[in-house]
């Protein structure tokens, strides 16, 4: 798929995401954006998938760790037809299958019931030990977030990832700097990213700009290490409001720290 | 019942048992011993015990995690609510 394509499939990512959290008058559209691109190239260029049968033994398998940003998981998933996008409407709606966190048994596509911060990674790892034991082949991509590794089971799963060499794994770090109280640097960052994973024995690549198409393109799989891919997907300084964590009405505008 | 889990692991390849270095104790070392591919010790670390028993789960295998009791209903608890009592497995 060309960049150009890729481009205009993340931006129907992104109105799908403000379609369905102005619909819920809730959500985090925050963290939904700021990881919309990597979850489109993921979906649409990396991952071995077929909407049409969601639950195949050999798919390549995504934990959204962070589960609030739900929303952009349904959006990328309606855009790559798994269900319908007039389903994004009934995000969070009583009776809809599109709950505020992402729930496996309900939502076609959806790999792992998540949302509480730092367990997905650990299924993540579970997964891709469950391929090397019993097969078949397949990758297992895990996306958290910058403030969710905080959490100290992501590291009890990072230890376990390297030791066993899980090359199968790759896990994805959206690095917006931003978590609910605050900046990550203001709360309690866990910088740095790149140099914690790769002590635990990740073989780690730093993108500088998580939109830019040509940087996600990921090393092609390989026997080795698991993969981190800290990625820093929002510039300061270009005068972008920031969304942050609550209602979709709540567009914070920061100004260059 | 550690005794009944080799016996299983005779019979059957389609599952995994899964220790919190406690596999001297709760004798799961026994079925180590006897079916060392398909037993994982993940450490001093019970929440990713849970997150990873969850994991395989998902994958249509079963996998049995053993830890003491006060760990495992107390300091796994909001795994295994969460990761391993909501999900169905495929």
């Amino acid at each position: 798929m060309t960049n150009e394509e890729l481009e205009r499939r993340a931006r129907e990512v992104r109105k799908g995401i403000i379609i369905g959290t102005h619909a819920a008058k809730s959500g985090h559209p925050g963290g939904s954006l700021s990881s919309a691109d990597i979850m489109t190239y993921l979906y649409f260029e990396e991952m071995d998938i077929d909407p049409k049968d969601p639950r195949k033994a050999d798919r390549d398998h995504f934990v959204l760790s962070k589960g609030h940003c739900a929303p952009g998981l349904y959006a990328v998933l309606a855009e790559r037809g798994f269900f319908p996008k007039i389903d994004l409407e009934t995000l969070r709606h009583i009776g809809s299958r599109l709950q505020g966190h992402p729930n496996m048994n309900d939502t076609p596509g959806v790999d792992m019931s998540t949302g509480s911060l730092g367990q997905g990674v650990s299924a993540a790892v579970g997964m891709a030990l469950s391929s090397k034991t019993f097969g078949p082949e397949y990758r297992v991509y895990a996306l958290l977030g910058d403030g969710e590794i905080e959490e100290g089971q992501v590291w009890e799963a990072a230890m376990f990832a390297g030791n066993h060499a899980l090359d199968n794994l790759c896990v994805i770090v959206d690095n917006n700097g931003l978590q609910i109280d605050g900046t990550i640097e203001e709360v309690n960052s866990a910088q740095p990213i790149a140099g914690k994973f790769r002590a635990f024995g990740f073989h780690v690549v730093e993108v500088a700009d998580g939109s830019d198409f040509d940087q996600l393109a990921l090393p092609s799989p390989r026997p080795g290490p698991p993969r981190a891919c800290p990625r820093a997907s929002w510039q300061d300084g270009q005068g972008q409001g920031r969304l942050i964590h609550g209602g979709p009405g709540r567009l914070a505008r920061q100004g260059t720290e | 019942m550690v005794g009944a889990l080799v016996e299983l692991g005779d019979e059957h390849d389609d599952f995994v048992v899964l220790d919190a270095d406690l596999a001297a104790a709760t004798k799961t070392g026994k079925f180590k011993t006897a079916h060392p591919e398909r037993f994982f010790d993940v450490g001093i670390a019970e929440c990713d015990l849970m997150g990873i028993a969850a994991g395989i789960a998902t994958t249509g295998h079963v996998a049995f995690a053993s830890t003491f009791a006060m760990f495992a209903a107390g300091r796994a608890y909001e795994q295994v609510r969460n990761s391993i009592g909501y999900p169905i497995s495929t």
